[in-house]
């Protein structure tokens, strides 16, 4: 069902776009909340601007591939814990380039969020402290969520395709007992 | 001889270093495969780094190979201990993106499993965390009433842990008046059980002195680092999302939510009150129970001919709710065909590890096991 | 039983020694805590109040790989921690046992297809002795497999032992977690502010000699 909060961020996206002019994008609604398309240029302006006005947890970080406009979008979903305000914040970038500005510095949640986008859709975020993997391993080739990833097929060694098991003759290790 | 001069000689001689030691991924502590660097100087922690990943299953990617319904599975094992509350969210962001509708009957029932599943989550939590700071008879007694609520649900939709029993469009089956009698029973005995909880663990005087005053989270650096849930709510934000952003019922239903306090003599956001906050939510899941049981309407529980669920191109939504652990949210994106482009999890444990190393700083290395299990985090889904 | 090893002929003294030794290992088989995943849960309520693990003797979830003789795995395997379940296998005194418990350890379940960081069946890096289906198996289904194993304990024999196979004998190269990386060393030098110099020259020197190896191995 739609969210009962969807329609909130209204007044904030019409502040934001006399602040920002044209570099806002677009304001759209979607059935959660309100989305404020924005250019990559702006994207730590912006958020700085909702910080201020009160927008103080920040849900989450993601990023969705569109491998066939070669595009990738970067979304973050914002709260305001007193107000009881949602607003989400997205951008397009390229899917060979896709870099953003770091929100670390404004909210410490950014920094795990951001690590994951990075691990998982490939994005690079400028100014973050300490950008590396964090759920796949350190030696992972590869960013999972892409759409044109391919998976290994083996890993050190193990077989990590099941096609390349015979499961028919599946053999276990031999015991040592 | 002196003994105070002759001791001051020797610490002046002895020269302490900071030591890195790896709190592996297999430890005692029963949340999981985490992995925490923890860099001491003798007992005490100067900074902790949570190490995650060890059980990154892909979750994300196989949802992008799957038909919309066939995730469903899936999401019970991200958090596994409270699975119906996973089921829910995702059933609920598709059904935003989707726009069905679903009977109210349905909306009932998803309520009552997913309390009887909160309160199932919180017996565990409660139970571990007993284990981690060393007591044993806690894990059996919440495990008895465990299984009752999973025999409860067993009856229902014939699993005990990964449920798969909210579908997208309603529910699985319906309830059965045997079901319903014997939920009246658990709802008329739980409330006597939880006093002897209290009585054996919350204000049991080791457990207080193990908990008081340690790993205190201040609220603005909690919500800085996107922590929900009780453990946000035991530092004193007295935020949930079924009373601000409600969802399915909640708005017509009448429930507390517990924040922490001092009445214990420490401080508001130490480990203490986020545990007490989880057995205070007991009483509350067992009040919005009693009040499901009463107000549920008859009729059908499962949308007439859904067929395969195809939304709109770049449609998207991003739906939130309160899970056993935080704000669970979901955010799916739809390419126009049958299997979604994007399925993005937000898991409230993964947030609320992140706060570790804040709140580590200054305590010994025994506190770091205290304050991890009050986190009362489940690696199913920070890692998805 | 190192030292009676391949010492004595079969006769009837020592199949009485067996059966009071295969005895006492069955009925005190001491599991690993080693609950990764959702068939953890399961496990736990297994050992809990109502489907007591105790009274077979396998009560005692001992901590250390030291310690236990068995390992029950379950839960996901995947990549990430693969190192990490071949070491706490290797750490374990035999004789040592391992119960394969859930779809994941038997075949990846339900990830096998599209999981491209799952391990598909925790057979590929240790030895299994019993494999207890279900995602995840009921705590019946795990004492049932429990059950088993122990049969397969008591048939063992203390001199018919096969000959014992290489060390490393897994179908894999696994480099088991690198000690700078268990003693934090690594994330020592990356965020906690430098390595001391003489932790710097070791893995300077570490590195050499791998790309010696490597090179060494290439063109062979």
């Amino acid at each position: 069902m739609p969210s009962t909060l969807a329609a909130t961020g209204q007044s904030i996206a019409g502040r934001a776009k006399s602040q920002f002019g044209e570099k806002i994008l677009a304001v759209e609604q979607s059935p959660s909340d309100v989305v404020l398309k924005v250019d990559p240029t702006v994207w730590r302006a912006v958020h700085q601007f909702l910080k201020d006005d009160g927008f103080d947890l920040l849900h989450s970080v993601s990023a969705v591939d569109w491998i066939k406009d070669g595009r990738c979008w970067v979304v973050t979903h914002l709260f305001d814990t007193k107000h009881l305000m949602r607003i989400s914040v997205k951008t397009e970038v390229p899917r060979d380039a896709a870099r953003v500005d770091s929100l670390a510095p404004l909210w410490s949640a950014a920094n795990w969020h951001e690590r994951e986008c990075f691990d998982l859709s490939g994005v690079t975020f400028d100014g973050h402290p300490d950008l590396r993997r964090i759920l796949c391993p350190d030696d992972w080739v590869g960013h999972a969520l892409r759409k044109d990833y391919k998976a290994p097929d083996h890993y050190h060694g193990i077989v990590n395709n099941v096609n390349l098991i015979d499961l028919d003759n599946r053999q276990p290790l031999p015991d040592t007992v | 001889m002196n003994i105070a001069s002759s001791a001051a000689r020797i610490e002046q001689d002895v020269k302490t270093d900071e030591l890195v030691i790896n709190m592996g991924p297999q430890h005692p502590s029963t949340h999981g495969v985490l992995r925490v660097i923890l860099k001491v100087d003798g007992e005490i922690c100067l900074d902790a780094q949570p190490d995650i990943g060890y059980l990154h299953r892909c979750a994300e990617k196989i949802a992008e190979n799957l038909i919309y319904g066939m995730f469903v599975p899936y999401t019970d094992r991200m958090d596994y201990v409270s699975g119906m509350g996973c089921n829910l969210g995702y059933c609920m962001a598709v059904e935003t993106v989707a726009g069905i509708q679903i009977p109210p009957r349905a909306e009932y029932l998803r309520v009552i499993v997913t309390e009887l599943n909160r309160i199932a989550s919180h017996l565990l939590a409660f139970g571990t965390y007993g284990l981690d700071t060393g007591a044993i008879t806690p894990f059996l007694y919440g495990f008895r009433e465990r299984e009752l609520v999973l025999d409860l649900l067993e009856m229902l939709c014939g699993a005990r842990l990964t449920y798969s029993y909210i579908r997208i469009g309603g529910v699985d089956g319906d309830v059965t008046p045997d079901f319903m009698s014997k939920l009246k029973e658990f709802i008329d005995l739980f409330p006597k059980k939880i006093r002897e909880y209290n009585k054996l663990l919350t204000f049991n005087h080791i457990f207080m002195k193990r908990t008081t005053g340690v790993g205190v989270l201040p609220p603005d650096v909690a919500i800085a680092y996107g922590v929900t849930g009780p453990s946000l709510r035991g530092s004193g934000v007295k935020r949930d999302v079924r009373r601000d952003d409600p969802y399915s019922i909640y708005d017509k239903l009448e429930f507390d939510v517990p924040v922490g306090t001092t009445q214990h003599g420490g401080p508001i956001g130490d480990c203490w009150n986020r545990y007490h906050v989880r057995m205070r939510e007991l009483e509350e899941c067992v009040k919005i129970l009693q009040q499901c049981v009463q107000m549920m309407p008859p009729g059908p529980i499962m949308v007439e001919k859904l067929g395969r669920v195809k939304p709109a191109a770049k449609a998207e939504a991003y739906t939130r709710m309160e899970n056993a652990r935080g704000e669970l949210a979901f955010y799916v994106v739809s390419d126009g065909t049958m299997t979604p482009a994007r399925v993005k999890v937000r898991a409230p444990s993964f947030s609320n590890i992140s706060v570790l190393p804040e709140i580590v700083r200054g305590q010994m290395i025994a506190d770091v096991v205290a304050i991890i299990g009050s986190l009362d985090i489940v690696l199913g889904e920070i890692d998805r | 039983m190192g030292l009676l090893e391949y010492k004595f002929e079969e006769n009837i003294i020592l199949t009485r020694v067996d059966w009071i030794l295969n005895w006492a290992r069955k009925s005190s088989l001491w599991p690993m805590t080693f609950g990764l995943a959702c068939c953890a849960i399961e496990m736990m309520a297994t050992g809990a109040s109502r489907f007591d693990l105790d009274r077979f003797g396998a009560g005692a979830f001992r901590a250390s790989p030291r310690q236990s003789d068995l390992m029950i795995v379950a839960g996901t395997v995947t990549l990430k921690m693969a190192p990490c379940v071949r070491r706490l296998y290797d750490q374990m005194p035999e004789p040592r046992y391992v119960i394969a418990m859930g779809a994941c350890t038997i075949g990846g379940g339900p990830y096998a297809l599209h999981g491209y960081h799952v391990l598909k069946g925790v057979d590929l890096i240790v030895p299994v002795d019993v494999y207890v289906p279900g995602c995840p198996p009921r705590p019946e289904a795990l004492i049932d497999g429990i059950r088993k194993l122990q049969e397969k304990v008591q048939k063992q024999g203390v001199l018919a032992r096969p000959a014992k196979p290489a060390a490393n004998s897994a179908q894999h190269d696994l480099e088991y977690m690198r000690m700078d990386v268990v003693r934090g060393k690594w994330e020592e030098k990356l965020r906690m502010g430098g390595l001391s110099p003489q932790d710097e020259e070791a893995l300077v020197e570490e590195k050499k000699e791998k790309e010696k190896a490597a090179a060494a191995a290439k063109p062979a």
